[in-house]
């Protein structure tokens, strides 16, 4: 691009401290259009950090999310090896992608989701009261919260309790980035090996069964909307998706009211900032750092640059929510914003489907996590605990605690 | 806001919604989501001012730009709407 004052960039760049995006998003920030970053593979791509920007990619479907189109950035060998799977709906496109999608929008709908709540708080409460009565310390990632979402996902799609421990592990190793490509590979194949004796048994009484995977057979695979096959890689997805994300987002939203005591004492103080800080927490962290690639299908011109046909694109949702363009002096912590603009979430036909379902987990959780235990305190000075250096949702390796 | 002399007319999509629901988090006295698939459902077509911001703001985070809204002079308002 013409006048731009960077020399070409790697992509991606290392983390501050490890919580906050890199530095350099805010330094590509001020000028207008993408910058152009070369990828490992020596190929570039145009990298959008702007709010505006990124939001006009993502809501535009002249950017293709299929990772076999022609052009597609590739972020790691790793990485590569999971998109080279067979893919799950948000690897489509429209139309194709709508038709599975909406199999699946009721079952997070508000209205459903609101009523998922009460057992949420069960299973929630149910969980603190063994960590209490275990005594410190604790480490709260494996102790709380991976075994909550995982509990909460599995209820959702009737997964046996005893299998929980295979699928968390699983899907940690499916998100390395630095790992040999037969890792994340493997734990894929493990996990759909595992989905498809479930659903082969489950195809079996679904009518008598009340689970999504029941539903999803009755209604979508009987009539043949579905193949057993596309089901099996659905369910995957709501697997991994489910609780990975939302375990990682919970263990950063305790660090940053713990290294934030005046947050926490303004969401002690008042309970309707929950929401609130709940909004913030995913802004802030934005724990999907790296999301989305796309590339153009056709010619298209956004903040002036025109990309090219068959160019990768990076709309980095972790850039525009710490544009300050967007929200006043981003990389501070503050849950009296208005942050619920933000695109955590992603943005356009792909945006996170399971969205309701994880806003009302982590308001579960911090509406309740330090009234339950008022001392909570990290159990390790603050500078030891450190992020997740090489995975493609950010979170913290363990999260030590005592109270 | 008050006394404004325009009115605010929405209108959805429901051949582009994706069901992320952010328009019912937002209000749900004016958008709901449909039974059988998720689907943005309006509940008013002309909500009162006290709705505005909030429509206004749901129809800005719509990921897939289903919800519009239009300004619409209040004098000047079709016959026969509520």
């Amino acid at each position: 691009m013409s006048g731009c004052p960077f020399s070409q960039s790697a992509f991606p760049m290392p983390r501050q401290c490890p919580i906050l995006p890199p530095r350099e998003y805010r330094e590509f920030q001020n000028y207008s259009g993408p910058v152009k970053v070369r990828m490992w593979d020596g190929k570039d791509a145009w990298l959008f950090t702007r709010y505006d920007d990124v939001r006009a990619v993502l809501g535009d479907n002249r950017f293709s999310g299929d990772p076999h189109v022609k052009g597609f950035p590739s972020l790691s060998p790793a990485r590569n090896a999971v998109l080279d799977l067979e893919p799950a709906f948000i690897r489509m496109d429209p139309p194709e992608h709508g038709r599975f999608r909406r199999m699946l929008t009721k079952e997070f709908m508000i209205k459903r989701v609101n009523e998922m709540r009460p057992r949420i708080e069960a299973i929630f409460s149910r969980l603190v009261d063994q960590l209490l009565e275990k005594g410190p310390p604790a480490n709260l990632v494996e102790d709380l919260f991976l075994p909550l979402t995982s509990e909460v996902i599995a209820g959702l799609l009737d997964v046996p309790a005893e299998d929980h421990g295979f699928f968390q592990e699983q899907s940690r190793l499916k998100v390395l980035l630095d790992a040999d490509p037969s890792v994340p590979k493997e734990a894929s194949e493990r996990i759909l090996g595992y989905l498809d004796r479930l659903i082969t048994e489950r195809e079996k009484d679904a009518e008598t069964r009340s689970d999504l995977l029941s539903r999803l057979i009755v209604e979508q695979v009987r009539p043949g909307h579905l193949t057993h096959r596309e089901l099996v890689i659905m369910a995957e997805l709501l697997l991994m998706a489910g609780h990975e994300t939302t375990a990682n987002q919970m263990a950063l939203g305790v660090h940053s009211f713990l290294t934030h005591s005046d947050q926490l004492a303004l969401l002690l103080g008042d309970p309707s900032l929950l929401r609130n800080a709940v909004e913030e927490m995913l802004r802030f962290h934005t724990i999907v750092h790296y999301n989305a690639f796309r590339v153009a299908t056709e010619d298209v011109e956004v903040a002036g640059q025109l990309i090219r046909k068959g160019e990768g694109v990076i709309a980095l949702i972790s850039g525009a929510n710490h544009d300050e363009r967007a929200f006043a002096e981003p990389d501070r912590f503050d849950i009296t914003r208005k942050a619920d603009h933000h695109v955590a979430f992603s943005y356009g036909v792909h945006q996170c489907l399971g969205q309701p379902l994880a806003r009302v987990e982590l308001q579960v959780v911090f509406g309740s996590l330090f009234q339950r235990i008022p001392a909570l305190r990290f159990a390790v000075p603050a500078e030891e605990i450190k992020g997740k250096g090489d995975h493609f949702v950010q979170g913290l390796e363990t999260l030590p605690v005592t109270w | 806001m008050s006394s404004a002399n325009f009115k605010l007319k929405v209108s959805v999509n429901q051949d582009v919604c994706v069901g992320a629901g952010l328009c019912v988090l937002s209000t749900s006295d004016v958008f709901d989501q449909r039974e059988e698939d998720g689907v943005v459902r309006l509940l008013q077509t002309e909500p009162d001012e006290a709705h505005y911001e909030k429509v206004l703001g749901a129809a800005r985070k719509c990921p897939s730009k289903a919800i519009r809204v239009e300004k619409i002079d209040d004098t000047a308002a079709p016959g026969g709407q509520p």
